[in-house]
This record gives structure tokens, sequence and C-alpha cells, in this order.
């Protein structure tokens, strides 16, 4: 439960100092979502070439490449995590808003930000103990089940990566709502803040 | 509190963050992660929301889907979409309402190289709607064609949220990929019979196209290889045991890569690789939200509770089936396909098991109703990504053109009931 109130003043303080440099911090948080959903693209490209030349390879000259299995789990969190907050703020999350759209506009606003800080408030714990997670991960170097023995650390860290970009990204959003001269819409990144998609 | 209650509260809880906007993936995780906490206590919610973004997203049997993805955005892009559409017009433009019909064949023949419906949908939308609109079809058929075409993406394979049934209720995905075949087919047979006969008692609604000459009919075949491929990749690899889900769709996507590769302008490859980096991002968030809630419905022990009342209820087996369906059609109305499954199924597919049901059959028929969620109001996502891709047509209008559809599924899905070999030959004659 200490840990829990740690986790509060720790996530009012990055506020605190995101909302001090939001507009530079907006654009570099862009930058990073644009480049490692690169990353996540080329990812992907790469698990097909993966998984296909490992069929091919053991069908056809009887040699499976050793490790495939593993190696196409650990590209997995990478693959969804690196592109995360890009999704968050391209507007690719589904949600429903069906009854907020026949809101007063003063009553959405409300609820749009009242959602974003209770979604913080998750991203807050999950990053927390994901991070942990990794933390044991590379504390123990735990190893794939079989040979080559993978490390999977570079894999679990990818997972709080992307959650404190997520998050930082809707926290981003509060505040272009909450403070519109601060952060206004035309900056990159929020063209999600509040339409329904 | 006893736990079943504190389990009602949470879907209690669900439901209003889901109304008031919270994104899904977001929402099932916070009630999950607090539920976990009123049953568990704090340190193992903690722990186990610490865990489950990791674990659940790194299953080998869950990589199918970004592969089946990335497949289908590349089939687009090496042309397959429009070939398949204009041979679809040339073998089937001189029947009554032959444009329409042959957007429903196109819809199909691309399904099977595309397994998200709304994405399925938006391409079909942009290569038929101009051309329906040419010949002067009725807008509202004409977009509801495209919006009930779309959802045949669902039914034939390779199905995003049939992948996603299979991992939830633990089925072979191999065996309910292939049970969507016969379904599917049936589906756009129907659709296409419905519009053959309101064409021709009302041939107001829209011209057959004259002057198609066999050749040309030949000709148009040339172009529909790529799709004949991919379905003998994809479908004969898992039928003949050749390849595992997951391996049928790494080579499928790597044939349309290839046939893709030399038509793909520059950026076209990043435009595609980035969209399926977001789908599949989309997807994977869902899938670790709901988990972590269907984790702590788990410890709620809501499923028993439920499974107790269903299987004492009086009333005839089937009488459940179909109410159980009647709530997804509600359901499919106001929720997405993929957090609907993820939601319910860990809930109500035990009862339905313990009722002597078939998982693969009742798998059929619950996307059968996440298909018709689609297209109906007011949440239908077909309709809306329609609406994107024509902004001319009303929103209403889709609907109302999407209204005869619903109408052939329902009876769709009454026949499936009736004859469940439809669904079952396939998967049983491989397993043989």
């Amino acid at each position: 439960m200490n840990e829990l109130l740690g986790l509060l003043i720790g996530v009012i303080a990055v506020g605190a100092l995101v909302a001090l440099a939001a507009r530079p911090i907006n654009r570099l948080a862009w930058r990073i979502e644009n480049a490692l959903s690169l990353i996540s693209a080329t990812l992907i490209l790469f698990t097909m070439l993966l998984v296909s030349a490992e069929v091919i390879s053991r069908k056809f000259f009887n040699m499976p490449i050793p490790g495939q299995l593993e190696l196409g789990e650990l590209l997995m969190p990478p693959i969804i995590f690196l592109a995360i907050a890009y999704t968050q703020s391209t507007g690719g999350h589904v949600r429903m808003t069906i009854v907020i759209d026949h809101m007063p506009p003063d009553w959405r606003h409300i609820t749009e930000i009242a959602v974003k800080i209770l979604s913080i408030a998750i991203y807050a714990v999950l990053f927390l103990y994901s991070a942990k997670y990794a933390y044991r991960t590379w504390q123990f170097q735990d190893v794939t089940m079989s040979p080559p023995y993978f490390l999977i650390w570079p894999s679990a860290v990818m997972v709080p990566v992307g959650i404190f970009l997520v998050s930082l990204r809707v926290y981003l959003e509060v505040l272009h709502l909450l403070f519109p001269k601060l952060l206004p819409g035309t900056e990159p990144g929020l063209s999600s803040a509040s339409t329904a998609e | 509190m006893d736990s079943v209650t504190v389990g009602i509260v949470g879907i209690i809880g669900v439901s209003v963050l889901l109304v008031s906007g919270m994104r899904i993936a977001y929402a099932t995780a916070l009630c999950g992660f607090v539920g976990l906490w009123v049953l568990r206590g704090y340190e193992p919610a903690a722990g186990l929301a610490g865990l489950m973004p990791y674990s659940e997203s790194s299953h080998y049997s869950l990589l199918v889907l970004p592969l089946f993805v990335l497949m289908g955005y590349l089939a687009h892009h090496a042309g397959i979409t429009r070939n398949i559409y204009w041979t679809a017009r040339q073998w089937l433009g001189q029947l009554h309402g032959g444009l329409a019909i042959a957007t429903i064949f196109g819809c199909a023949g691309f399904a099977a190289a595309f397994g998200a419906s709304t994405a399925s949908a938006a391409v079909m939308g942009r290569v038929s709607l101009p051309e329906l609109k040419r010949f002067g079809y009725d807008e509202k058929i004409a977009a509801g064609c495209v919006a009930a075409g779309g959802t045949l993406a669902t039914m034939i394979p390779p199905s995003v949220i049939m992948v996603i049934y299979g991992f939830i209720a633990e089925q072979s995905i191999g065996a309910l990929l292939l049970a969507g075949i016969l379904p599917g087919l049936l589906q756009a047979l129907s659709y296409s019979v419905m519009l053959y006969l309101r064409f021709r008692a009302n041939p107001e609604l829209g011209p057959s196209i004259p002057d198609i000459t066999w050749p040309d009919r030949f000709k148009s075949l040339k172009g529909t290889w790529g799709m004949f491929v991919l379905i003998g990749i994809v479908l004969g690899g898992i039928y003949t045991g050749f390849a595992t889900p997951t391996e049928a769709a790494g080579i499928g996507a790597l044939g349309a890569f290839v046939m893709a590769l030399p038509r793909m302008r520059r950026g076209d490859m990043k435009t595609a690789l980035l969209e399926t980096a977001r789908t599949t991002a989309m997807m994977f968030a869902i899938i670790v939200g709901v988990l972590i809630f269907v984790r702590f419905l788990a410890f709620s022990g809501l499923p028993g509770a439920l499974v107790d009342t269903v299987v004492d209820l009086d009333v005839n087996r089937y009488v459940v089936l179909i109410g159980i369906l009647a709530m997804y059609l509600v359901l499919g109305m106001f929720l997405d396909g993929i957090g609907m499954l993820l939601l319910t199924i860990p809930i109500v597919l035990p009862a339905v098991t313990a009722l002597g049901f078939d998982p693969i059959f009742f798998g059929v028929l619950v996307v059968r109703m996440v298909e018709i969620g689609l297209i109906t109001p007011p949440v239908g996502l077909n309709a809306f990504v329609l609406k994107g891709v024509a902004p001319g047509i009303p929103i209403g209008n889709i609907f109302r053109g999407c209204g005869w559809f619903v109408a052939v599924d329902l009876v769709n899905v009454a026949i499936l009931i009736a004859f469940p070999a439809i669904i079952l030959f396939i998967p049983q004659s491989m397993m043989q």
C-alpha cells in the first residue's frame, strides 16, 4: 500500500514537470512515438520472414530454425507496446462515444477529462508492476525454455516503456483539454484528444 | 459482500466506464485490477497486473493476428481487391442487380485474404461504391452491400475474431477457421439471392450491365490468381495439416508481400506496415485489458454461478441458446466484437457446453452475431467506416440499406442452428 502512495506522489511530480514544458515535451513524445511505431512495423516484417523461413527450412530441408517459436513469442511485446502510444495519438484504440456524443458540451468535457485521469491511474499501476517484472527478469537473467536460451528482459522491458509513453500521451491530452492555451490542438499528436472515432 | 456480488458490481463498473467513453482496454484493466484487489488483496492483484501485459501478449498462438492483418493490407496493395471486384463484375454483371451481387462476391473473395471486417468494408467501399454510383444504383442498397459484404471477412477465413474466439475458448484455431468457410459461402449466396429477387421485383433499384462478352469474362480471371494462391496457402496449409495457422499466416503474408512488391509505390509499404502495427496494438491492448478483467471474474465465481443457474433452467436447451444469441445481438449493437467476445465467452461458454453444444458450433454462431452487430445501429462499425469512405451518404441511409441484410443474417442463423453440419462438416473431415 505504501507503494501505491509513492506511485501517486511520483505521478503528480512527473505531471507537474511535464506541465512546465508541455509543448516541447509533446513534440518530443510525438517524435518518439513515430520512431517506435516504425520499429514495431519493422519487427512485424521480420516476424513474417522468421515464421516463413522456419516453415520452408523445416519442411523442405528438414532443418528447423532453433528457437523460432520462442523468438516469435519474444517479438510480440515489442511489436505491441512500441506501437501502443502511436495508436493512442492517432485515435486507433476503440471506444464507445454514443452516449457522450449526446451530452451537453460541458458535461462531455468533464467526462472526457475524468476517464482520461482514470486511464492514467491504471497505467501508473501497470507501469510500476510491469517495470518490476521486467527488472526481475533482468536481475535473474531469465531465459526462454529451450536452446538457444534467449534473454527475456529485452522483450519484457518494452512493456513499461510502451505503457509510460501511452500514459504520457493521455496526460498531454488532459493538459490540452484543461489548458488549450498551454497546449493547443494544432500541436502534433493531439488530433484524437477529444473527437469521436 | 460475497464474491459473486463483487463480480456483478465489477460488470456494472465496466459498463459505466465504457458508456462514459473510456477506451475498452483501459476500462476493463482498471475494473479488473480493482476487483482483484478487493477479492485477493493488493499484492496479488498488483503482481498479476504487472505480469499480464507481458504474459498475455507473448502467446505464440496469437502471433497469427498481426500476420493475418499484414497479409490483408499487402494483398490490397498487390491489387487483389480491385481485380476480384472486376472479375465478379464481369461474371455476374448481367444478372438482375448484377453489380450489387458482384460487390457481395467481390467482398467474399477479398475476405479470403482479409481478416478484419471494418478494414474490408473500407477497402471494398473505395473500389465498388464509385462503380455502383456510376451505374445509378440505389444509394441505400449500394451502401448496404458494401457494409454487409464487409462482414464476410469475419466469417470467411482468415478471421481475426475467429482466432480470438479460439484463443479464449481454448479450441483449435485451425478447426474454427475452417468451420467458417461454408457458413461464409452460405451468407454470400443468401445475400445474392435476396438482391436478385429485390432487383427483379423492382428494376428501378439499378440496372444490370449489358454487353459483357465471354472473352472479357475469361480475360478477367487472370487477375484472380493471387487470391487463389493465398487461399491455397492459408486454407490448404491448415486443412492438410501442412502448417499451423501461425505458419500458414506467415507464408500467406510472405506470398502477399512478394505479389505486392512490384506494384507498390514509395511509401505504400510503410503505410501497410504502420497500419498493421496500429491494428495489432489496438487488438492486443483490448486482449490484455479484458483478460485482467476476466481473471477477476473467474475469481468472483460468477461464471460458475451462471452455469448452475442456466443448467437448472427447466427449458429446452435451444431456447437457452437462442436467448444467449439474442443477448449477443443486443450487446453487438453497442460493443466492438473483440471486446465483446473476450468479456462474455469465459462466462457464457461453460454454460453452453454444459448444455451439450459443440464449442466450435457455438463459436461460429457467436461470430455470426458479431457480424450483425457491425451493421446494426447505433454503433455498427462497418456503417461508420463506410460513412468515412463515402461522406455523401447519410448514416441513416447506410443503416436502412443494411436492414435487408440483417434479415437475411437472422434467417442464416436459424439455418445454421437447424443444420449444424454446415459448420462442423469441414473441421470434422479435417480431423479424420
